[in-house]
């Protein structure tokens, strides 16, 4: 028997190691050697924070309890992460767009940035995980039991889940609450997280391939024994086969802790591709040996033996020290590296949503110019991450620590999966409102406790015998473990059921019976258009806040160096020497998205707006917005008519145009035509003219030429009135004077004019 | 000319197949889902009166080789989406 101080030796000096692999994490990073760290390997470690003490110690008890019933929490994360493409890849580009920190801020901000959905998130998420942090607690102190049977030692079993929870609240702290940019992500926590997911691997693989090859005969006997066990024949119910799929599947979306690793520290999408077929084999090779030991287990250990530590017990009762140290190293990676998560992201929320909120309030008006925010921020992390263990730690002593591992996971399960319906409505459904989300999860998040929660903690704790006997205030349909009188169904099935229909219910009437405020529209847009590039304009007024406070409220919330360094880049990138760049709309939104990594979502915006002199947004500023719109669109339109009116012009224009060159043409032609007409009378008037000039001539042809000259005259004033005319311009021809003439009286003048000599 | 048509054929047939693996992506999960679900329209043992039901250790040879399955294909699935970089923007 390995002797207890030995195992704490052990222990102490694992928790040595990982305290190292953190530091060493966090110096690598800041010297800029964390490239490798950032590798989809890394991320799918990260996500096995899943498989906690439930999986390595509980899932062999729920096996030997309910056979293969086991697999249902395994398949359904399965499910998600094969469908990444569907969900998560969503969630990862949402929270990288809007910068979210958390899954209260992700439904706070997606619902109009509100604070109270924040902190009601919030509040869930804390309640839903403590009893899985008791969970933990629990595992870890019968593990210790387990070797501490007959030895005797300086440490008593009694208080060891006391030790663990302050461990592990000086690791988290140390780790978590370092960088207060959530963004920056916790290498050290990640890394150490990563260390712990092959050790809990290795381990249970260790033990697994132990029990089957070393004392069973391989596969073939497990095989055997597996058909000769308690545990044969199929037996998983119907409603509890599907509903714990979903049940699953729900949870590990909604799971504070998951959605930390998950979505949060995600620094690349691609990562997702990966986590998407390499963690189903990481769940697959966890439960690969769940049965075989869990049989194996019920078959050689005495009866009466609790089935959750078989993957303890059988080792030590086969004298395997070595390997009993290692699965005892592996359980203790499972539930501490839960902790430390569960820890981070509800502290980070319970800041960001409940204490920073209800401070600057209280502080009013003045408080982010005299105020240190950071150090505040910084501080009720730290309480927060104290006290979310401390509430573990109660809810392991008040609960008594008797139930099974798998029944108190279940609970924390069906307490965050009322998140679901809030979160999926949110991300795809553009008309989900802030009031839905609210009715929904109140209704959700009431009925789970009513039906699970309270009752969870035993007869007389927080609800009376009398109650689950006979209903609330005596009513026999609100009996906590048969809603509306329906009997029979299985407990969890029953809360399940009820919670998830109600609040989807819920959710889906308060949302079509409720507006949506006009901010909420803008982030329901942003939301759901997360996959078309660009962002719509968030109304940050230029030149409302002036660029000196803001850096001072920003070095307060995210360092010095930090915010310095962003003013910079900022300033740079506008052509600007120095630290201050001009406040326009985009610097705004950008410095509000990374304050958001630090505070939330909504306080940023709140603090932005505190700095910004009033110039966030409201529905005025918003209805401003849309009469500018409605400006700029009529001015438009005016244009538009205008351009119409002058591309006519042009058009006639350009007609006008060619009817000149048509008219040049025929003028050109007219003239060549006209100056024949006009020479051919000059010529006979000048020739007759002369002859009337010479002395020699006939007395009688006198008359007759100077009557041929009248005639040729006449003509020429004929021809002359015919050019005047402007319809000869026009038409191109002259309009002929048309007379009776006799063709006599022509020729005679023709002949006259021609022979006259 | 034959190379910008090359070119242009190449770029239709990537983005066909982009669109394939997208609707195989979104379709895998279904199919998960669908084959998890089987186990429930087995007979259980006290269903089938004195013949015993689905034994536990067909159960759990079916459930590991579905689950194994899934895994393969989102495996190949995911190393042609990175490859052809299928639903970018």
């Amino acid at each position: 028997m390995l002797s207890l101080d030995l195992l704490v030796l052990v222990s102490l000096i694992y928790v040595a190691f990982l305290f190292g692999v953190a530091f060493w994490a966090e110096r690598a990073v800041d010297a800029g050697r964390g490239g490798w760290m950032r590798t989809p390997l890394i991320y799918t470690l990260s996500l096995s924070i899943y498989c906690t003490a439930w999986t390595f110690y509980g899932a062999v008890g729920y096996a030997a309890r309910s056979g293969l019933e086991f697999l249902t929490i395994y398949l359904g994360p399965t499910a998600v992460l094969i469908g990444w493409w569907l969900i998560l890849r969503r969630l990862v580009r949402i929270a990288r767009a809007e910068r979210i920190t958390s899954i209260a801020d992700l439904i706070s901000s997606r619902f109009g940035k509100s604070a109270f959905l924040g902190g009601l998130v919030t509040v869930m998420a804390v309640v839903g995980t403590t009893p899985y942090i008791a969970l933990q607690l629990q595992s870890v102190t019968l593990s210790v039991s387990a070797f501490a049977k007959d030895a005797q030692s300086i440490v008593s079993t009694s208080n060891i889940a006391l030790w663990i929870a302050a461990g592990l609240t000086v690791f988290t702290i140390i780790f978590g609450t370092r960088n207060l940019d959530v963004n920056e992500r916790h290498s050290g926590v990640v890394m150490a997280i990563a260390v712990e997911a092959i050790v809990k691997l290795l381990a249970l693989l260790a033990v697994g391939a132990f029990v089957v090859w070393g004392l069973a005969g391989g596969v073939g006997d497990v095989l055997t024994r597996i058909d000769a066990s308690p545990i044969s024949q199929w037996q998983v119910s119907t409603g509890r086969w599907v509903g714990l799929t979903f049940l699953s599947a729900a949870a590990f979306l909604c799971l504070p802790r998951m959605f930390q690793v998950m979505v949060v520290e995600n620094s690349e999408e691609s990562h997702l591709a990966t986590a998407g077929w390499a963690f189903p084999l990481y769940l697959l090779l966890m439960s690969l040996f769940v049965i075989p030991i869990a049989v194996v287990g019920l078959d050689i250990l005495p009866a009466g033996s609790n089935p959750d530590l078989f993957v303890l017990t059988l080792p030590l009762s086969a004298e395997q020290n070595g390997l009993a140290m290692l699965a005892f190293l592996g359980g203790f990676s499972s539930a501490t590296s839960m902790v430390i998560v569960a820890a981070i992201a509800l502290s980070t929320m319970v800041s960001n949503h409940i204490v920073t909120p209800i401070w600057l309030r209280a502080r009013g008006q003045g408080a982010i110019i005299s105020g240190d925010v950071r150090s505040v921020i910084l501080i009720s992390r730290r309480i927060s991450i104290a006290g979310i263990l401390g509430l573990g730690y109660l809810y392991y002593r008040v609960s008594g620590g008797g139930a099974a591992l798998a029944s108190i996971g279940l609970i924390s399960f069906a307490g965050v999966a009322q998140i679901l319906p809030a979160m999926l409505g949110g991300v795809f459904w553009r008309g989900a409102t802030r009031v839905g989300a609210v009715a929904g999860l109140i209704c959700g998040f009431g009925i789970w406790s009513f039906t699970m929660f309270l009752p969870s903690f035993g007869p007389e704790v927080l609800i009376s015998q009398d109650t689950i006997d006979h209903g609330l205030w005596g009513l026999n349909w609100l009996r906590p473990t048969a809603l509306f009188g329906i009997q029979g169904l299985d407990t969890v099935v029953h809360a399940v059921l009820w919670s998830m229909l109600f609040n989807t219910f819920a959710f889906v009437a308060g949302s079509i019976f409720s507006k949506p405020s006009p901010l909420e529209r803008v982030q329901a847009a942003q939301f759901i258009s997360a996959f078309d590039s660009g962002s719509a304009a968030r109304g940050w007024q230029r030149g409302a806040a002036d660029a000196e406070d803001l850096l001072i409220m920003t070095q307060r919330i995210m360092g010095a160096q930090q915010a310095q360094r962003l003013f910079r880049t900022a300033a740079q990138r506008q052509g600007k020497q120095g630290y201050l760049p001009d406040p326009t709309p985009q610097f705004l939104e950008t410095l509000e998205r990374r304050l958001a990594g630090s505070v939330g979502a909504a306080t940023a915006h709140a603090m932005l707006g505190q700095m910004a002199g009033g110039a966030s947004v409201t529905v005025e500023d918003l209805m401003a917005v849309a009469d500018e719109t409605a400006q700029i669109m009529e001015y438009s339109n005016q244009l538009e008519a205008k351009s119409g009116e002058l591309t006519n012009t042009a058009g006639q224009l350009r007609d006008a145009n060619e009817k000149l060159m048509k008219l040049s043409i025929q003028k050109d032609a007219f003239l060549s035509q006209i100056s024949h007409e006009l020479r051919t009378p000059m010529t006979s008037i000048r020739a007759f003219s002369e002859i009337l000039q010479d002395p020699d001539l006939n007395s009688g042809d006198g008359p007759k030429y100077a009557m041929i000259i009248q005639d040729e005259t006449q003509r020429l004033t004929r021809l002359l009135d015919d050019l005047l005319d402007l319809s000869v311009l026009e038409n191109g021809q002259v309009t002929l004077d048309l007379q009776p003439v006799r063709l006599r009286d022509i020729l005679d003048s023709a002949q006259v004019s021609a022979n006259v000599r | 000319m034959g190379g910008d048509t090359n070119e242009k054929l190449t770029r239709d047939a990537n983005a066909a197949r982009a669109q394939r693996l997208t609707d195989a992506a979104l379709v895998l999960p279904f199919v998960g889902i669908v084959l998890i679900l089987i186990p429930v329209i087995w007979p259980a043992a006290d269903a089938v009166d004195p013949a015993p039901g689905t034994s536990t250790s067909t159960a759990l040879i079916y459930l590991f080789l579905v689950w194994l399955g899934l895994i393969g294909f989102a495996a190949i699935l995911a190393n042609l989406i990175k490859k052809f970089g299928a639903g970018r923007g």
